[in-house]
């Protein structure tokens, strides 16, 4: 019955000493943080002094007061009409004014404020120092906002007078040498034609005015193009084939020449376009040499001519 | 056309073997027949394989370094791209019905084009006219090739 009082009142004590070992040590942790924090504080007020001492020095409070009056000056020279007529506008300019006043911009603002302070401790960096320092995660990140800002910067410019003007500028600079690389052979080759298709009845005044005279075609009672084509496919017949033939220096057309020709026709009527030597050669069985050989150069507009279906188009 | 006195000429020197360069000079000689000008068609160097009978078949596409090609150049440079490029513009080449380069250098012939291949390309790839597709007229000389093509445009592929 003994043994066990005597035991938790050994234990007990156990316990209260351990306590108070407890409360020993918090107090004198305590009293550590604030026989060191106290010089802590102390600089940090004074340096925030010094700190205030400084701006008043550099005369920022000095900006502070003059920003003051510069406003009292604004509201002098504005006239309540002119602050009504701004209406939104102060919308957006307060909208700005919040947007630079976050905390994080400050900060940001403040941060670079203290490197240009500071700036004299920095050494001078070349193109090699640059690129050296650009591989720091830091400046990497601090390009990437300067890009942004750039960017956004750019597509505001971009529609300024003055950017279009500097446009407007060098187009005209660079205008005198396109204008007469195109101007000189359109006209000069076009004209003859469009006048040739506006009086189509007498072709062979047009294209004698060509710069190349090319060839001198008419058959009579037969309307043909510019070029040489006859107009409508369904005034064709086998005398103006001839005849068109004679007149291309083909002389009398055989079997052959024939073949070409009745192909020719077939597959325009099928296909609604005139087949190019390869399909010509082709079609007809005769084979591309014998094409060349029976309507001589340019075989695939010659026989469209005598054809009477427009010209092959295509390179091949 | 006999109107015309002095018919006009070209003379095209097709020194690259790509398919895609073969091509551009081959229709430029085809529509200079067509259009009745006499055309003469020289192959040097690389482009010597267009008129090798051994290699007309298989010329190839080169996508890698060509900043048009559809793919990047690191993945261009792999082996069978070269294959696979040519094999992809041969399918739409037919689907467009475009003569493939042995028809072209038949069609060429049979126009009255003039096909010739360059002496010293031959000497350097060890290759002698029996390598050559039937097409090919001779085997000439820088100065020959200026004989032949006295009054006639020159165009370089």
């Amino acid at each position: 019955m003994n043994a066990p009082h005597e035991e938790s009142l050994e234990s007990r004590i156990d316990r209260l000493t351990e306590r108070v070992d407890l409360l020993l040590e918090r107090q004198r942790a305590f009293s550590e943080l604030v026989a060191e924090s106290g010089p802590i504080l102390t600089a940090m007020v004074e340096a925030g002094t010094a700190r205030f001492g400084e701006l008043e020095q550099r005369g920022t409070f000095a900006f502070g007061r003059s920003v003051l009056g510069l406003l009292d000056k604004v509201s002098t020279s504005y006239s309540p009409e002119d602050v009504d007529e701004l209406g939104d506008a102060l919308v957006g300019i307060l909208d700005t004014v919040r947007n630079l006043t976050q905390t994080d911009v400050l900060e940001v603002a403040n941060d670079a404020a203290d490197v240009i302070h500071a700036s004299h401790t920095l050494q001078p960096v070349g193109l090699m120092g640059a690129m050296r320092k650009s591989r720091e995660p830091d400046v990497q990140r601090g390009i990437a906002v300067a890009l942004a800002v750039l960017e956004s910067l750019g597509k505001r410019t971009d529609a300024t007078p003055g950017a279009s003007d500097k446009e407007r500028r060098l187009a005209r600079h660079l205008a005198p040498s396109r204008g007469v690389a195109k101007r000189l052979p359109a006209p000069a080759r076009r004209a003859p034609v469009r006048a040739a298709t506006t009086r189509a009845p007498a072709p062979a005044p047009a294209s004698a005015a060509k710069p190349k005279a090319k060839l001198d075609l008419s058959v009579p009672g037969y309307e043909l193009d510019a070029d040489g084509f006859l107009v409508d496919r369904d005034t064709w017949n086998r005398e103006f084939a001839q005849a068109m033939a004679t007149q291309l220096g083909l002389g009398d057309l055989t079997d052959e020449h024939w073949t070409v020709i009745e192909t020719m026709r077939a597959d325009h009527a099928e296909n609604g376009a005139s087949p190019n030597v390869r399909r010509l050669a082709k079609l007809s069985g005769l084979g591309t040499k014998a094409v060349y050989q029976l309507y001589k150069k340019a075989p695939g507009s010659t026989a469209a001519r005598i054809a009477g279906v427009p010209k092959p188009v295509g390179c091949i | 056309m006999d109107t015309q006195e002095r018919a006009r000429r070209v003379a095209i020197i097709v020194s690259k073997g790509g398919l895609d360069e073969v091509y551009p000079a081959l229709i430029l000689g085809n529509a200079a027949r067509m259009s009745g000008i006499e055309a003469v068609l020289f192959f040097t160097f690389y482009g010597l394989d267009a008129v090798t009978e051994s290699k007309v078949d298989h010329l190839h596409v080169n996508l890698a370094g060509n900043p048009t090609s559809p793919i990047p150049t690191v993945v261009a440079g792999l082996p069978g791209m070269e294959n696979l490029a040519a094999s992809m513009m041969k399918k739409q080449m037919e689907e467009l019905d475009l003569p493939s380069v042995r028809e072209m250098m038949e069609m060429l012939h049979d126009a009255g084009a003039e096909l010739y291949g360059c002496q010293l390309a031959m000497e350097m790839m060890k290759r002698s006219k029996a390598d050559l597709i039937p097409q090919v007229e001779d085997v000439i000389t820088a100065g020959d090739f200026y004989e032949l093509s006295e009054g006639a445009q020159i165009i370089f592929t």
